[in-house]
């Protein structure tokens, strides 16, 4: 029996070191999946982030800039917001409060424009974009 | 001489002879129990030793097993792997392939760009300071070293932002994988509330009216 058991032990000891390749690759791969896992969960999409972010501000509401990097995401930030009138307000609003990627939206008074034209009032609104607006 | 003074003087009699019978029953019984409990130890380490190597054995076999199936998942998987490598450059000077990416991305899409850096162009990048992209860009720093190449792009002007998110779009799913650092758009300087520009104005602008901000791109490569 014990013989039987030593020669299984040694055979197979022969044909693991036939399968010192495949070890090998198999840690390679194992680096090379963790290395691509890490790219990946670290991935923003801004051409999704921009075009998510766009449709928060609803017709009848302008913003003259935006800017997102990687600490836009999971930290309030402020945007100044030229609406039209009331009702482009309420949507603004709505869509904010309603949106899946904004939380602890907030907004300041609004303002009037000195130079008036299409979007009269101003509205500065304070909100969190979710990380899942660049996904 | 009579039986009984030669009984009285032998060297061997009845009751020495019981004595000596007795000691060595005793000492038989003694070296008996010795040699059974040291047999019965070798017979119990030989058991041990047995089953072990049997564990040992199978185990041995579980890691060729395992081993067939780590082969099998590999072969089968190859095209996977392949991808997984092409994820990061391998070339010696990524910087080429970097350039060469982000000019051939931007030309599909008909980016028009003042200027491509290698590296962090510092003081108009990454979607901080002046808007005007068609600024000559300020001294680079060097590409960060350890696993990517850093380019920033000087955007002169889109043709229409649906080509600009298109332009980015195309960054992100590019292979080797990029990664944009941040981006920024902005309202051009002469265009109006609904979109129009007015005239006269020499700016980056599209006909959206808007001009955005220049872009860090950093692409991944294998450690050197």
């Amino acid at each position: 029996m014990q013989v039987g058991a030593e020669q299984t032990i040694a055979s197979n000891q022969a044909r693991e070191q036939t399968y010192a390749e495949v070890k090998t690759r198999a840690g390679q791969l194992q680096t090379e999946i963790n290395g691509a896992k890490s790219i990946f969960d670290s991935e923003i999409s801004y051409s999704k982030a921009l075009v998510r972010y766009a449709d928060l501000f609803p017709k009848g509401t302008a913003i003259s800039s935006m800017k997102l990097d990687e600490a836009s995401f999971g930290q309030p930030q402020t945007q100044t917001v030229k609406v039209t009138g009331e009702q482009a307000t309420k949507d603004l609003i709505a869509s904010m409060k309603n949106s899946k990627y904004v939380r602890d939206f907030q907004r300041s008074n609004i303002s009037v424009n000195s130079e008036g034209g299409k979007y009269p009032y101003t509205i500065s609104v304070t909100f969190t974009l979710t990380e899942e607006i660049a996904k | 001489m009579s039986r009984e003074e030669l009984a009285s003087k032998a060297w061997l009699n009845a009751s020495s002879f019981r004595a000596i019978l007795g000691v060595s029953l005793v000492l038989i019984i003694v070296v008996a129990s010795l040699g059974f409990t040291y047999s019965y130890q070798l017979l119990e380490k030989y058991a041990d030793d047995i089953a072990r190597k049997k564990v040992d054995a199978s185990a041995s076999d579980k890691t060729i097993a395992s081993l067939q199936k780590v082969q099998g998942t590999i072969e089968q998987n190859q095209g996977l792997i392949d991808k997984i490598d092409t994820l990061r450059s391998n070339d010696t000077f990524p910087e080429f392939v970097i350039d060469k990416e982000l000019r051939a991305i931007a030309k599909r899409n008909d980016i028009n760009v003042s200027s491509y850096t290698l590296g962090t162009s510092q003081g108009n990048a990454g979607g901080s300071g002046d808007p005007t992209t068609t600024q000559q860009p300020s001294v680079a720093a060097p590409t960060s070293g350890g696993d990517t190449v850093t380019m920033t792009i000087n955007i002169a002007s889109i043709p229409s932002y649906k080509k600009y998110l298109q332009f980015l779009y195309d960054i992100e799913q590019n292979v080797p994988k990029m990664r944009i650092k941040g981006v920024g758009v902005n309202k051009s300087s002469g265009a109006s509330d609904d979109g129009s520009q007015s005239t006269g104005q020499q700016s980056s602008s599209n006909s959206d009216g808007i001009t955005v901000d220049p872009l860090i791109v950093e692409m991944y490569r294998r450690g050197q």
